[in-house]
């Protein structure tokens, strides 16, 4: 295997293909960027552009964009609280409050940092371990998945801050959020009450851009800000203490996201989430979480990025694809008449690795393009918000329309900007909704399948040990939250006075 | 803004939650009888029935949490949307979705960048027109032409 990778870099080296790779990350990093557009739009809307290259270049240039648009959706969470996806609201949290900071220019730093680790790690990962880990994933039915469900949602807890009666309410508010429109299994409409347009549901896009862009615009504006950070810009490289800091973060999100790739329908938003769930809990201080700590950026990065790595694994041990943004590069690969399928490792290594030496060297081109532009980024939060407000109104209001072409995504955002708002002002937290939104739906899915396997026993739970594992392992995570005692504590200390 | 006024607005979120739980638990309940119908034995209802209960439970808890702890809610920021900045700017945005239906996307975006300038704190009308008139070019050029992305 590992001979294959250094065949593959053989083959993907040129002066041209690196050419490419540079315009490919400089194009993916520009339209990345722009918020509500995530990777995998981004790729769609540049996927034209290399269909005049032969096959290797096209992969490589691919490869450039991938990483350029998943390092543009991670600037905007870090520079205006914008996730261009779902798997950037973790950056979110901690990335926008090190920007207020002026400290923008070490999270994009760490941000990149992490994951250029990420990305080593998983060509490394693939090489020794790859079609071996495909068959394990494989073990996993129904039952386990809605155990790792389980698991991911103890995140609630964490992600609750001071509150944990809001933080719940607004997980389970997501969670029957997401239940709007034809349930998948069945193909009844449910909590549509008559309403055509509720039919397909609500997208995850215009809810996130909502409550987070819009809402974050219309509380700048409330607090009448000159810019997003006044005054001058801090480092723009994490050192020190910092930067052992982000690097450690970034190790144990790699593992994270490198464990977690493997599985197929494991959302990489989910393993974000968990990423910083498991950086906050073994953290010193806990309660820094969300004021801007690095490790709260590194970690979910890290994991972002080892998650598309890993993905690599099935995708081309099997022929599965476990993402959306792999489903894409499997279509795109497709188009230029590339085999792909089970058995690409064994058939076609050859071309396999030359996709994963692709992919390396677009991870590279993404720091060597994007550390130098950090400075340029950083910037950009010193504009005066009476420019950059509007301008990320507007974005968001063509970002929302461009997913379905549809006014309605567009008054989602709206109304999901003014919800977030009310949450902001009210102290209630808003990951937890959107961990909800996200996880509900899987859960029930797997739930159901899980009871259709067994006949509708519910012993199916404990009788299959990787998901009784999990639920355990779920349960004595919440017990063992910090949260929990700590609020059961604060209010009996207040009922006493 | 008096105390029953900080109250009332503070348990608006509170309220969509029970609002929410309630629909919730009425369709679960409807769509759980047709549970035998299908092949799964949960069915579309249960799950949702289920989760809507939960949400039910901590909208109560919320609420009573609120009534208890009264000196905790009165101390509270006021959320007065309509006076601020905020308001107006979440108006512009809801008139905004409105006209670009009627006007189009670029009469309706210079229109909006103009005056969203103003509610974000410019003072000169000519530095509205001249910015909202370029950044709607801009988006046009950049969203139409350079990425081909449908405007609304």
């Amino acid at each position: 295997m590992e001979t294959g990778l250094l065949d593959g870099f053989v083959r993907a080296i040129s002066p041209l293909n690196l050419w490419y790779c540079f315009l490919g990350s400089l194009l993916g990093t520009f339209v990345g960027v722009l918020p509500a557009l995530g990777p995998a739009a981004t790729i769609a809307i540049l996927l034209p552009m290399t269909a005049y290259l032969d096959p290797t270049q096209s992969i490589i240039m691919l490869a450039g964009i991938f990483y350029g648009a998943m390092y543009g959706g991670s600037t905007t969470s870090i520079l205006m609280n914008i996730p261009g996806e779902a798997s950037s609201v973790p950056t979110c949290l901690d990335g926008y409050q090190m920007t207020r900071q002026g400290r923008a220019g070490e999270a994009l730093a760490i941000a990149a940092i992490g994951s250029f680790i990420a990305g080593t790690a998983g060509a490394l990962f693939l090489s020794f371990a790859g079609p071996l880990l495909a068959e394990f994933a494989l073990a996993f039915g129904s039952a386990e998945y809605f155990g790792l469900m389980f698991f991911s949602l103890t995140a609630l807890f964490s992600f609750s801050g001071s509150d944990l009666l809001k933080g719940v309410s607004a997980g389970l508010a997501g969670i029957l959020l997401a239940t709007v429109g034809i349930d998948p299994m069945s193909g009844i409409q449910r909590l549509v009450f008559g309403i055509p347009r509720l039919l397909s549901g609500l997208d995850v896009i215009p809810v996130l851009i909502g409550l987070f862009g819009v809402a974050e615009v219309l509380y700048s504006a409330e607090a009448r800000i000159g810019s997003v950070y006044e005054g001058k810009l801090g480092r723009l490289i994490p050192r020190g203490k910092e930067l052992a800091k982000g690097l450690w973060a970034s190790l144990r999100g790699t593992v994270i996201g490198l464990v977690t790739g493997l599985f197929p329908g494991l959302l990489p938003s989910v393993v974000t989430f968990i990423a910083y769930d498991v950086e906050k809990r073994i953290s010193k201080y806990p309660e820094k979480f969300g004021t801007g700590v690095i490790e709260g950026v590194a970690s979910p990065e890290a994991a972002n990025n080892g998650n598309c790595q890993a993905g690599f694994i099935p995708l081309f041990a099997l022929g599965i694809p476990t993402t959306p943004i792999a489903a894409m590069l499997l279509a795109s690969l497709m188009i230029y008449g590339l085999p792909v399928g089970p058995m690409l490792f064994t058939q076609h290594g050859d071309f396999a690795w030359t996709v994963v030496a692709s992919m390396y060297i677009g991870n590279v081109m993404l720091l060597i393009l994007n550390l130098p532009l950090v400075g340029l980024w950083a910037r950009l939060c010193l504009i005066p918000y009476r420019i950059l407000g509007p301008v990320i109104l507007g974005v968001v209001i063509v970002g929302a329309y461009s997913i379905r072409n549809s006014m309605f995504d567009v008054w989602t955002s709206i109304i999901f900007g003014l919800v977030g708002y009310a949450m902001k002002k009210r102290g209630w937290p808003i990951a937890p909704l959107i961990l909800g939104f996200i996880l509900g739906p899987l859960m029930e899915q797997h739930f159901r399948a899980s009871l259709q396997g067994s006949g509708g026993s519910m012993l199916i739970f404990v009788q299959r040990p990787i998901c009784a594992v999990f639920i355990v392992l779920g349960v004595v995570l919440i017990l063992m939250s910090r949260n929990l005692w700590s609020k059961v504590s604060t209010q009996q200390a207040g009922d006493s006075t | 803004m008096n105390r029953k006024g900080v109250s009332g607005i503070a348990m608006t979120l509170e309220i969509i939650l029970l609002v929410m739980a309630t629909a919730g638990i009425y369709e679960g309940a409807r769509l759980s009888k047709t549970a035998l119908l299908f092949v799964d034995p949960v069915g579309p209802g249960w799950y949702l029935f289920f989760m809507s209960c939960l949400l039910f439970v901590c909208g109560i808890a919320l609420l009573l949490r609120r009534f208890i702890r009264r000196k905790a809610a009165e101390r509270e920021v006021s959320f007065s949307l309509h006076q601020g900045p905020a308001g107006r700017a979440l108006l512009l945005l809801f008139l905004y979705a409105f006209a670009i239906t009627y006007l189009g996307y670029l009469i309706a975006s210079a229109i909006f960048f103009i005056l969203v300038q103003r509610i974000f704190g410019e003072r000169s009308w000519v530095r509205c027109a001249v910015t909202g008139v370029s950044i709607t070019g801009c988006f046009y050029f950049a969203f139409s032409y350079l990425a081909s992305l449908p405007l609304p």
